[in-house]
């Protein structure tokens, strides 16, 4: 891999100011970042609203490719939870659990908010699976209604049928998990 | 006004998910940014890092081998021969007050919860670059100052001791040598 074409000399590697107290030191490394990329706005220049929406244009046009990334994942967690079924260990627990990790924070942005807050609940499962007598049935269905969101098309973040399985799902977990 | 030319910035993306740091890097380069470098574990990530010398950090907190939380306490060591300072958003899926207050402990200078937007992730930038917190050393903690207003109506008793005097880091001359060679 080819190395940065600049020299690689950043902020830190200069002196830096220390206030030494009792108990604690401040220091205070000179602000670097600022003068190397900082600069007075023009007027004429839209401001940062014409920078965020460049950024915002650009993932729009990603997006298209999000669906196939969605179910991407989606079989990677339905793998994930296959391979913890037939072998489990530690680290296909890991796996399985990392993977419902990563749809918690990316449905949304894949346009399946609903599957993102259906995601949100499978991991609360698992990270407090060990309280729940028999988690397999509470897993399983969480990792259904994900794979029928999807199916369904259900991107609306206010789908009513969608938030009523995301409640059903919460009772369900309430139930079996102790207060 | 100050406005941020992201080109004179360079990045460095640590996630294990491939469809984030792809999301990651076109809403960098959407700003503007043009060395966005990736890395898709905490030791890659820590390689990078001593190699490249970003000027900010974004990384995840889940991830194999070591994670996020443990990728930022090996670069915030006082010690260090590469930039202890540096800037580090930890975007994570974890919005739990908990996990926020173990990531500032750690010396996470901004904590971004998923689904990551255009603005948000702008907004955290925009503070690295523009105002950015003193670092504190303590027996137990090394990174950004924890206090991040200064609360001008507080009226409780001052838990840091008086100031002592004011020294110049005799340790950080030494940086240059490590991190250039």
């Amino acid at each position: 891999m080819s190395g940065p074409k600049e020299p690689l000399t950043r902020e830190s590697l200069e002196p830096v100011p220390i206030q030494v107290f009792d108990d604690h030191m401040v220091l205070r490394p000179p602000n670097r970042l600022k003068e190397r990329s900082a600069k007075r706005a023009r007027t004429d220049d839209g401001g940062d609203r014409t920078v965020i929406s460049r950024a915002e244009n650009a993932l729009k046009l990603l997006s298209q490719e999000f669906d196939a990334w969605m179910t991407k994942e989606l079989d990677r967690l339905e793998e994930a939870r296959r391979t913890l079924a037939s072998a489990p260990s530690d680290a296909a627990a890991d796996r399985f659990y990392r993977s419902a990790h990563d749809l918690r924070g990316q449905a949304a942005t894949f346009g399946f908010p609903i599957a993102g807050l259906i995601a949100d609940g499978l991991c609360i499962v698992l990270e407090r699976k060990s309280e729940i007598s028999d988690p397999t049935p509470l897993i399983d269905f969480h990792v259904e209604s994900i794979r029928a969101v999807v199916r369904q098309n259900v991107r609306e973040p206010d789908d009513s049928i969608g938030l009523a399985l995301v409640d059903r799902l919460a009772v369900m977990r309430e139930r079996a998990l102790p207060a | 006004m100050m406005r941020v030319d992201f080109s004179k910035l360079r990045f460095l993306v640590v996630d294990d998910n491939a469809h984030m740091r792809r999301i990651v890097r076109t809403l960098l380069h959407g700003f503007g940014a043009r060395e966005v470098y990736e890395a898709e574990d905490g030791a890659a990530g820590l390689e990078m890092f001593t190699t490249h010398l970003p000027d900010i950090i974004i990384v995840d907190w889940s991830m194999p081998i070591f994670d996020g939380i443990e990728l930022t306490s090996m670069i915030r060591r006082p010690d260090s021969a590469v930039n202890p300072f540096v800037p580090i958003i930890m975007l994570t899926g974890h919005s739990e007050k908990s996990k926020v207050m173990r990531a500032r402990d750690a010396g996470v200078t901004e904590f971004l919860c998923k689904p990551i937007s255009a603005k948000s992730l702008h907004q955290r930038l925009l503070n690295c670059v523009l105002n950015p917190r003193a670092f504190i050393k303590t027996r137990d903690y090394f990174g950004p100052d924890r206090r991040r207003n200064i609360n001008a109506v507080y009226a409780g008793p001052e838990r840091r001791q008086s100031e002592t005097g004011i020294v110049a880091d005799s340790g950080s001359l030494r940086l240059r040598d490590g991190a250039v060679s």
